[in-house]
């Protein structure tokens, strides 16, 4: 089920309803209920590979706890991973691998199946437990039905946050009262992510998707721009999803980790990745980074291992070599980073620009957006060949594009967008990035509440007329429901 | 707290519903006053700006064959093209009613007969033509119940629900209320829209892809209703003729139950004393000069054809001297 369909908007107060007005006792049946209701809504049969890895991980918790030995308890951790792993490689990998190999071989079989939804996701859930009780840090989970709560429960269960068992396992445990506050900014936050999903990633997406499937029948401005777009429709999208999939976890009493913390207002790459999908940059760091060393060795093996733990994160994206490119970029980036800080440092010192923090800051958030921009091609194309094209075609476009007026920009883009879709965009990015604005040092959740009930009741009522005359309601899914 | 909670959230629920009301009124008003496409046909039936001595009904070949324009000069009368692309004569017949709620009945009607005309269809074609008149009961019901597929529950009692995947709707409405510019394309003399383009060679493509011959069945619902057609244009004194209009005589091949379908053509006719006038043995139908595809006749086929019926309307007297 989408988040951005009537049938989400039936079910999901339908099921808090139903949440409140259930004794405690009987609430975690509803809450697991509706997530099988939820998740089979995509292809039901695939709840099978749910139950298959919920049984797997519930048992190697128990196991992995009760274990007399060290050596039993890897090898239930080991084979748990396994089995998550394997379910990943079966299903998303297989095919990635097999087609390569085909060059070769040419008539080795390819799977026809469709990917699971979020299997990426309730995998990467899954497997943190497991680690977390073989680290001693986590207490295996008795209850069956709570643990396949804990993988299943719908606000996150196709697209993150990627939780941990610590937060949010004890939750479901605990008895939800209707609190008016929390519910009324559960709601609030919901609002906002669909106005980002809804009417901004979905209307760039009006240009993106055709750009990007087909570079070459596009100018180079129309390429410029697409880039550009491209990057704030992944946000939108994903922090759109990740705001309705918090927002309604609160309305029902739960707290879910920010997963978002504007990322493009990152000075650094560095800074990006701590700001960039949370969940999954600290499940990176938590299971791979630090295991493999982290910080606490050479600067040649530190070097290694962010590059190793780039390249798995881009291959988590997608089984296709742009997405290991991808991630193999930010590596590279990363690595760069580090090794030029004092030359960087020096220049800035010689430069002058020290001595204008604002300045620089302006600088240096431009230089980590146009990266993270030129990055997100790799992400996006089809095929290496339309990357490289379009990285070669985006700066031209740049240069050739005319900002005299909207009309003469809405001029050089495809006339399927038109000068209509251009003014929407730009207004939607604008006030996208007011409200970030407003967010620095979380100014807007102390001021908000203080505000006349005019204002907010006015701003309330606006968003939302805004998402339904100024939407866009194609049914798009979420980028991140393909991995 | 949850009174409170209960009472803002029906308070901002209403508020919502009740603009997005007025925003479904304000589009429905400018797609109203619209001369897009197929709006200008139905907001012409609604504003009883018609009141045809003519009519033309039947499907995507009436409304390019019979040019109101030339038959209008030669008979000198006031008619219309009411002819819908994609629909089985039950829409077309509905078409009528609704005209004839809002205009004076014609003096005069002809149904435009092609193989399909009695075959049922169940897709709603084109539904957004329908968006602004759903609180009209015969096409409520028609939308609702006659035609499956599209327009649910949702769309009649949700405001705005209709056209929030509508966008280009919305843009119109606003177009033609607020900005008053004519569409720059899409507007039609008299429901007539003509094929400007040569043959287009599809036929080709369509026989290898179907070599068989092609079924068709005439619907028994479709037949009872076209013979209650007939019955009711009698009551109301509008003289009917059934007109055959030319098609590729490849494609009449094509077809396993041509001759049944025309001799249950000819027969109705018969029966209640209409005139059937069949071109499809026409030399046209042999002169891919005048064919867009094997269904449709070109603009200049069309103007040939009109002209054609329209000399052989006076010639048999159907039409009384104006």
């Amino acid at each position: 089920m989408l988040f951005n369909s009537v049938e989400f908007l039936i079910f999901f107060p339908v099921v808090a309803v139903l949440h409140f007005l259930l004794p405690h006792y009987y609430r975690w049946f509803l809450l697991l209920g509706a997530s099988c209701i939820f998740y089979m809504y995509f292809i039901p049969v695939y709840i099978l590979i749910l139950i298959f890895t919920i049984i797997i991980d519930y048992f190697a918790g128990i196991w992995i706890e009760d274990a007399a030995s060290q050596k039993l308890k890897r090898r239930f951790l080991i084979g748990s991973i396994t089995a998550n792993v394997g379910v990943l490689a079966v299903f998303k990998y297989y095919n990635f691998f097999i087609g390569n190999l085909n060059v070769a071989f040419h008539d080795l079989p390819l799977l026809k199946i469709a990917l699971p939804i979020g299997l990426s996701f309730h995998t990467f859930q899954a497997m943190s437990y497991t680690i977390e009780v073989y680290r001693g840090r986590q207490k295996a989970e008795l209850q069956p039905g709570i643990y396949a709560l804990y993988v299943m429960f719908f606000p996150q269960l196709v697209a993150g946050p990627i939780e941990r068992p610590q937060n949010i396992l004890y939750q479901f445990y605990e008895e939800k009262y209707f609190d008016y506050q929390r519910v009324t900014d559960g709601l609030r936050r919901m609002l906002w992510g669909f106005f980002q999903k809804i009417v901004i990633a979905d209307r760039l997406a009006i240009l993106t998707d055709p750009v990007f499937n087909h570079p070459r029948d596009y100018n180079a401005p129309s390429i410029f721009v697409a880039v550009v777009f491209f990057s704030f429709q992944i946000f939108c999208d994903f922090a759109g999803y990740s705001d309705i999939a918090i927002g309604s976890a609160q309305v029902l009493g739960f707290r879910l980790m920010e997963n978002f913390d504007r990322p493009y207002h990152a000075r650094s790459i560095s800074e990006f990745w701590s700001r960039w999908h949370i969940s999954l940059s600290t499940w990176f760091r938590d299971y791979l980074y630090i295991p493999l060393g982290g910080n606490r060795v050479s600067i040649q093996r530190r070097y290694f291992n962010l590059f190793i733990v780039f390249l798995i994160s881009g291959f988590w994206h997608g089984a296709n070599w742009t997405f290991l490119v991808w991630g193999a970029i930010h590596g590279c980036l990363l690595i760069f980073e580090i090794m030029s800080a004092p030359v960087r440092r020096n220049l800035s010192k010689w430069s002058g620009i020290a001595q204008a923090p604002k300045l620089k800051g302006v600088v240096e958030r431009l230089v980590t957006f146009t990266l993270v921009a030129l990055a997100w091609i790799f992400f996006r194309a089809n095929t290496l060949g339309d990357a490289l094209y379009m990285l070669q075609k985006a700066p031209h476009g740049l240069l050739e594009l005319q900002f005299s007026s909207v009309r003469a920009l809405a001029s050089q883009l495809p006339q399927s967008f038109g000068i209509k879709n251009l003014i929407i965009s730009i207004f939607a990015i604008l006030t996208l990035e007011g409200v970030h604005a407003l967010q620095k040092e979380r100014k807007i959740e102390r001021v908000w509440g203080l505000q006349p009930a005019l204002l907010r009741w006015s701003w309330y009522y606006g968003l939302t007329l805004i998402i339904v005359i100024f939407g866009v309601f194609e049914r798009r899914q979420f980028i991140y429901f393909q991995f | 707290m949850v009174l409170k909670f209960s009472f803002k959230l029906v308070l901002y629920l209403g508020l919502v519903f009740g603009s997005l009301y007025g925003v479904q009124r304000v589009v429905d008003e400018g797609l109203r006053n619209s001369v897009y496409k197929e709006f200008q046909v139905w907001n012409d039936i609604y504003h009883s700006r018609i009141n045809a001595d003519l009519i033309i009904i039947g499907s995507s070949r009436a409304s390019a064959h019979f040019s109101p324009r030339i038959l209008d000069s030669a008979l000198r009368l006031n008619s219309y093209n009411f002819g819908m692309e994609g629909y089985d004569f039950k829409m077309q017949y509905a078409k009528l009613r609704v005209y004839l709620e809002h205009n004076q009945p014609p003096a005069y009607l002809i149904s435009s007969m092609d193989i399909y005309s009695l075959y049922k269809r169940d897709k709603l074609f084109d539904y957004e033509q329908f968006l602004p008149y759903l609180n009209d009961t015969i096409i409520q019901r028609l939308c609702r119940e006659g035609y499956g597929h599209k327009l649910n529950a949702l769309d009649f009692y949700i405001p705005f629900y209709k056209y929030y995947t509508e966008p280009a709707l919305v843009a119109e409405a606003y177009n033609a209320l607020v900005l008053k510019t004519p569409p720059a394309s899409g507007i039609y003399y008299k429901g007539f829209k003509p094929y400007n383009e040569r043959w287009n060679h599809t036929f080709e493509k369509f026989k290898k892809e179907h070599p068989e011959q092609q079924d068709q069945a005439v619907s028994n619902d479709q037949m009872d209703l076209f013979e209650t057609f007939l019955g009711d244009c009698r009551r109301r004194h509008i003289k009917v003729a059934m007109v055959y209009s030319p098609e590729f005589y490849e494609m009449q091949q094509n077809y396993s139950d041509r001759d049944s379908i025309m001799q249950l053509y000819t027969d109705v006719s018969k029966k209640y004393a209409v005139p059937f006038l069949d071109y499809s043995k026409d030399a046209m139908c042999y002169d891919t000069t005048y064919l867009l595809n094997s269904q449709h006749l070109n603009k200049w086929g069309a103007d040939v054809f009109t002209e054609k019926l329209a000399t052989d309307l006076k010639r048999i007297h159907w039409i009384n001297a104006f």
